[in-house]
């Protein structure tokens, strides 16, 4: 511990006081206040556990989280061992085309689906002209649905954990398993998957909260009963009703305690039970196959039924923006330009805006991520768990209430919002997680000693990161760029409270063009603008390092 | 290592790069300015854009950057310009009733202004006040309070459109109705309001529980619901603004709206906000949108336009298209000769008791859903048995007079444990009388 | 018939030819070790016969049983145990559960499992440790349960992949003789393989030492030893100096030849191969620096005898090492008894033709 990585960390600490903590202080504040007295107490807390509705928000949250939980596993498990052990072509493409759910704001997304799988949607209008059903099927609306579009949303993540688990495997562990008489289905069950575990369970995390924070699908899905959905109404639509507001702050708390702790608890355990560290590897790639041509049939024949799904969204949207009046038809069939020429005068400015904050705030989030994945993995400064749960907490904080509070914090006292530079900030502050666990698990990958030498040829600790940690690191930071990039650029429930006239970004764009929910021609053509500029951003990550995105979502450690 | 090498430099480079990003991008100051915030669609600010853009323009000589900002629906745009405080970050509150500007109004934040041709707009329809008497806000784009159906998947389903409100909890539509929360949506919120008001609260809240047992589900607010009906989803779409159902039918979606036989005007309205920046062009903005000029601009909105020597055929021989659909969407000439049920509006009662209505409904009705659906279910179960024992000349007196007891008690008390206990009561009674 | 016989064995990775036309067999209850550097192909040998590798070309029988020729028999249809390089102790399962991992798939009762769980934990000295888990052992531990998986479904054949590497010094010796003695008291036929020549030595019935996917000589230690049968055995084996010289003669019966060394002496040797030894070509003869003897003055015949200079002179304890330099050529000499040079000091060296051997 030196003098220079503590004043580093009060550095750190500083920035996000500034940004994080003050403002979530005054909206946490806000949950303490009580509407009928005027008075502060922990009244509302009490309220919220002694309510049955709010228990029953929580429980189907938790039975929500469960249920993607279960669905993207079950899903995710053949294609994790697919893309981590068959030698095939097309991976590249294909791990890049599993992320692509993650990087759409999610309206986009789930109305893709719905004029795909609605009642009147392509699927029922096929089915129904071919006389094979006489009435609409219900197939989105409804849990099934929202699990179904949460579990795609998700499934990265543990495609991305689940095939960094089974790549560190050490081959000998499966092939003594194999000598002591175990057949596939059964080594894969008693040996290979409980290795993959640590690395699982640092995905499975991120899937299960993705409930708790995610308020607008279930509400599109008519699925109000959820604990961000209940609290976003109680926030946004409190009107005069304080304490509704002030209810939905609690929720918000409730739920983020609940996710920190969650997040917290899973990678403790990982740590505590480090498997991989116990075999020395022989091979870096891990057992790789060639598959019979039955098998690799079978698994090309996955791997597509998945990417159909994921390519639905792209499709739809691109069938959507380039056609007009698609209702109660299977396929546009009034085909226009109209929406691009209409984007073209309007969107050069969004395009512009969303660069430049993404930009910015990737600048924001190299600059302090680094150091502070540095300050975390490499020293022992005393708050530097503190740090790292601290940033951890935006993750769970709805983007909205982070708007709110970002323009009571920054509007009057520190006109700070009065600025673009506030657009960049929030981004920054509320993406850098994403960033954070990439730059953290490089830096754990990273042997110490490749440092302690460059120290102890005499570089101080600022050239040694410079010369030997950084370009070492570059591949990894590279992945976390993008990445950070991807969600920054896709950002908008923060976004959307801050803006001033000027300022929109591309998904506000798209929110903004969402007319009444019948010509969403230019919000598709919009939103169709952004997945190619995405899809190409992710084809960069997986070329540039699958293995690292995966090790990023891994076990947090070789 | 070599290329690594390279990278780095490049990476360094960039940072270096970014850090000098803020410093270049200061922005140009443009001379004149007005920023509108509010609910309104889009399509509305992009059509008022162009159009006073061109006036201010010809009447000043000088261009005007138009901000408008919209962060969601009305009560978020509200909690923005709360956040903003005494230092708003625009000059006119552009959208949202009488409710949302009544609040902004007790609240402090908008000033009053009485733009030109003030007086060309109603001050009061059945009740409803069309502008503030103390001139804080006025209305520019009035609509009424509408449902919407679609009439495609209503025949196909061999359904009537439901005309009045007591049609639509008719058992045959259950399943296919629409609406939202009343405090998700500020239309919603009206027609909860327009159902106590109309009917009294007694059966009022009678009615909107049987309008509950209605719905496939409740939506995320009220363009969802118009998203969900003209796409077919759900057929029938309760709470809607009227001028949806005439967006919707100029894009070529098979909806309707059926002017119900109960229902209010909704000012649209808009008003200056204190401290504006730019209070001199917001004014201007004021005066321009009562203009004959800004009210077309409204129309070619997708909105209603707000004066009352407002003809829609005048406007259609001069070449106004959306003059057609709205004269189609109306069925009159103007606006103001609309004949429809309007009820008596008690705005005051209405504002005072918002959250009342809103908890009361949501504690009473929404949080009960199921319940209240399986209690209905059994009710109406029991009746159709006691009617078939009726038919068969047997004695049912009392059963009759018990399933009544228990229709009363979910309608009027919204006991819905007691009523299906009273339910369940009268069908021993029918078996051993 | 032996117990395991290997034929023909052929194998390539990509381009790479692992193990190329490999011919072995090894006798019931015998341990054969496969030595050789890395990447000689004796991991790919052993692993051709655990089943884990398919090769190319060639049989493997165990038992009488072909594991290729008739259908390829999945390594648990081989009755083989298999201890790993790094163990492969399964992390996730208690010391027991991994013992027994093989036995509950061959659904064998409950009490017999106990039982000879019990019995193989006391075979391998771990007693009381069948609760733990394999990161509350040490490495040499985790060994024992690896050789205790291995041996507690009472294999036909036991194969074993540097089983020693990853334990230190002191322990890895120690563990030769255990595992040497417990294979020899269960009589299990095995496969060893190793890249270190002492512990082979010491462990094996036979060696079969390897190169390049190629078997360069199988014999018992001494014989590999004493008798190397190419240049490529008896540099890998132990250490020895290499002579090189012009052959002026060769006697075909008698298998002895004479060279003209690179130092300019006529030497006297034995030859491996009489047809290769063609006059007037170089070769190296080879000897052991035990086998050459040192004096201050050459003995009568004068035969056979070199004149250099001690360049280094180390004293390992139980002997003496001399390096010695004759006209360049560095001859190593290893005495087990005290020799009074000193470094600088004139000496003869005495290469004893039956000692000194050309090799190809």
């Amino acid at each position: 511990m030196t003098r220079g990585s503590i004043s580093l960390t009060a550095f750190l600490w500083l920035i996000m006081g500034f940004l994080v903590l003050y403002p979530l202080s005054i909206l946490v504040g806000e949950s303490f206040k009580i509407a009928q007295t005027g008075g502060v107490g922990l009244g509302n807390y009490l309220a919220f556990f002694q309510d049955t509705y709010y228990l029953k928000t929580f429980w189907n949250t938790l039975v929500l989280g469960f249920l993607v939980l279960v669905t993207s596993t079950v899903f995710g498990i053949p294609l994790a061992y697919i893309l981590a052990r068959y030698r095939q072509w097309g991976k590249t493409v294909f791990t890049a085309l599993i992320l692509l759910p993650i990087v759409l704001p999610a309206y986009a997304g789930v109305f893709a689906f719905i004029i795909f799988f609605g009642k009147y949607g392509t699927v029922n209008l096929l089915l129904m002209d071919a006389g094979i059903i006489e009435d609409p099927i219900n197939f989105i609306y409804g849990l099934q649905g929202l699990v179904f579009i949460q579990a795609l949303h998700m499934l990265p993540f543990i495609v991305l954990s689940l095939s960094a688990g089974i790549t560190n495997i050490d081959p000998s562990f499966e092939e003594a398993a194999e000598v002591e008489g175990a057949s596939g289905f059964r080594r894969f069950i008693t040996v290979t998957l409980p290795l993959c575990t640590p690395s699982y369970l640092a995905g499975a995390v991120i899937v299960f909260l993705w409930p708790f924070t995610d308020w607008l699908t279930p509400l599109i899905l008519g699925q109000v009963d959820f604990l961000p959905s209940v609290s976003y109404i109680n926030i946004a639509y409190h009107f005069t009703d304080e304490h509704r507001k002030y209810m939905g702050i609690v929720a918000v708390v409730v739920s983020s305690v609940v996710c920190i702790s969650l997040f917290l608890l899973a990678r403790w355990w990982v740590e505590r039970r480090k498997y991989t560290g116990l075999s020395k590897g022989t091979t870096s790639e891990g057992r790789v196959i060639d598959p019979g041509p039955v098998i690799k049939t079978g698994s090309y024949l996955y791997m597509l039924f998945i990417a159909g799904l994921v390519l639905l969204i792209p499709i739809v949207l691109g069938l959507s923006a380039f056609s007009r009046r698609w209702v109660f038809e299977p396929f546009p069939t009034y085909w226009t330009l109209d929406n691009f020429r209409l984007i073209l005068l309007e969107s050069p400015k969004l395009i512009q805006n969303s660069f430049v904050f993404s930009i910015v705030a990737l600048g924001f989030g190299i600059l302090f991520g680094l150091p502070a994945a540095y300050i975390i993995v490499r020293t022992r400064v005393p708050s530097r768990n503190a740090l790292d749960f601290v940033i951890t907490l935006m993750l769970a904080f709805p983007g909205m209430a982070v708007g709110v509070s970002y323009l009571l914090a920054f509007w009057h006292g520190i006109p700070l919002a009065t600025h673009w530079i506030i657009m960049p900030l929030a981004l920054f502050a509320r993406r850098l997680p994403y960033f954070l666990r990439m730059a953290h698990s490089s830096y754990l990958q990273l042997d110490s000693s490749l440092e302690e030498a460059s120290e102890v040829s005499g570089a101080g600790k600022f050239k040694t990161f410079l010369y030997i940690s950084l370009p070492l690191l570059i591949k990894g930071v590279l992945v976390g760029v993008v990445m950070f990039f991807i969600m920054a650029f896709q950002e908008i429930s923060t976004a959307i409270f801050l803006y001033r006239g000027g300022w929109e970004t591309l998904p506000i764009g798209i929110f903004l063009n969402w007319h009444r929910g019948m010509e969403f021609g230019i919000a598709a053509a919009m939103a169709f603008l952004m997945i190619v500029i995405t899809f190409i951003l992710l084809l960069i990550i997986s070329r540039i390092a699958g293995g690292i995105l995966k090790a990023a979502w891994g076990p947090g450690g070789k | 290592m070599r290329k690594q090498n390279l990278a780095t430099k490049l990476f360094i480079l960039f940072l270096g790069g970014l850090l000098l990003l803020p410093v270049i991008g200061a922005q140009a100051q443009a001379a004149e300015k007005i920023g509108w915030v509010g609910p309104v669609y889009k399509e509305l600010s992009d059509s008022l854009t162009k159009s006073f853009e061109k006036f201010y323009k010809d009447t000043y000589g000088k261009e005007i950057e138009i901000t408008f900002v919209r962060p969601g629906g009305w009560p978020v745009c509200l909690d923005k310009v709360r956040a903003w405080g005494d230092k708003p970050d625009a000059d006119i509150f552009l959208g949202a009733g009488a409710p949302a500007h009544e609040v902004l109004k007790q609240e402090g934040l908008i000033v009053p202004y009485k733009p030109k041709d003030w007086d060309k707009v109603p001050a009061e329809w059945h009740g409803m006040k069309v502008k503030d008497a103390g001139d804080y806000w006025t209305c520019f784009a009035p609509w009424i309070v509408t449902n919407l159906y679609n009439q495609k998947v209503l025949k196909k389903l061999r359904l009537p459109p439901p005309k009045t409100w007591k049609d639509l909890v008719n058992p045959i539509y259950r399943g296919n109705v629409i609406s939202t929360l009343p405090y998700a949506s500020g239309t919603m919120h009206e027609t909860v309001e327009i159902i106590l008001q109309g009917y009294g609260e007694k059966e009022g809240w009678a009615y909107l529980r049987l309008l509950a047992a209605q719905l496939a589900r409740y939506s995320t607010g009220s363009t969802d619901t118009t998203q969900i009906t003209a796409r077919g989803e759900v057929p029938i779409g309760v709470a809607q603004p009227q001028m949806n159902a005439m967006v919707a039918r100029r894009d070529g979606y098979p909806v309707s709206d059926l002017l119900p036989d109960k229902t209010i005007l909704v000012p649209e309205a808009v008003a200056l906000l204190k401290n504006a920046p730019n209070e001199k062009n917001g004014k201007i903005f004021l005066d321009w949108l009562f203009s004959m000029e800004g009210q077309k601009a409204v129309l070619n909105g997708g909105y209603f336009a707000a004066r009352t020597d407002i003809q829609f055929s005048k406007w259609e021989k001069e070449g106004v298209e959306m003059a057609t659909h709205a004269k189609k969407a109306l069925g009159v000439d103007s606006f103001w000769d609309l004949d429809v049920g309007f009820i008596e509006y008690d705005l005051d009662l209405a504002t005072k008791r918002w959250d009342d209505v809103n908890r009361y409904y949501e504690y009473e009705i929404y949080r009960k859903w199921s319940e209240l659906k399986n209690s209905l279910a059994l009710i109406e179960e029991v009746e159709g048995e006691v009617q078939a024992a009726k038919d068969q000349n047997m004695d049912v007196a009392k059963a009759e007079a018990q399933i009544q007891k228990a229709r009363e008690l979910f309608e009027y008390d919204g006991k819905y444990a007691a009523a299906r206990l009273a339910a369940t009561k009268a069908r021993t009674m029918l078996v051993s009388p | 018939m032996a117990f395991i016989e290997i034929t023909n064995l052929f194998k390539r990775f990509r381009k790479v030819v692992a193990v190329n036309h490999v011919h072995l067999e090894v006798e019931q209850g015998e341990m054969l070790t496969l030595l050789g550097p890395s990447g000689c192909g004796k991991t790919t040998t052993l692993r051709c016969i655990a089943g884990l590798e398919t090769p190319d070309e060639g049989d493997i029988v165990i038992d009488g049983k072909p594991m290729l020729s008739q259908g390829f028999v999945p390594p648990a249809k081989r009755g083989i145990g298999m201890v790993f390089q790094n163990y492969a102790v399964w992390p996730h399962m208690k010391v027991h559960s991994n013992i027994a991992y093989g036995l509950k798939l061959q659904k064998i009762p409950r009490d017999e499992r106990l039982r000879r769980t019990r019995e193989v934990l006391e075979l391998v000295g771990l007693e009381g440790l069948e609760e733990r888990y394999p990161a509350q052992l040490s490495g040499g531990q985790q060994q024992r349960v690896a050789l205790a998986r291995a041996l507690v479904r009472n294999p036909k054949v036991l194969l074993l992949d540097e089983p020693l590497s990853n334990l230190d010094a002191k322990l890895r010796e120690k563990m030769r003789f255990e595992i040497k003695s417990l294979v020899q008291r269960m009589g299990i036929t095995s496969v060893y393989v190793t890249h270190d020549q002492a512990e082979a030595m010491v462990i094996s019935d036979r060696i079969a030492v390897m190169e390049a996917g190629n078997v360069m000589q199988i014999g018992t230690p001494g014989e590999i030893y004493q008798k190397p049968a190419n240049r490529f055995v008896a540099d890998f084996i132990g250490t020895t100096n290499f002579i090189t010289g012009e052959v002026l003669q060769v006697a075909a019966e008698t298998r002895e030849a004479v060279i003209r060394t690179a130092f300019d002496k006529e030497m006297r040797c034995r030859t491996s191969d009489v047809s290769a030894t063609v006059v007037g070509e170089t070769v190296s003869a080879s000897i052991r620096p035990e086998d050459v003897e040192m004096a201050s003055e050459p003995s009568e015949n004068g035969t056979n005898y070199a004149r250099g200079t001690v360049v280094h002179r180390a004293y390992l304890g139980n002997f003496l090492y001399f390096f010695v330099n004759v006209a360049d050529t560095m001859i190593r000499v290893q005495v087990a008894h005290h020799l009074p040079f000193e470094e600088g000091d004139a000496v003869f060296l005495y290469l004893n033709p039956e000692k000194c051997t050309i090799l190809f």
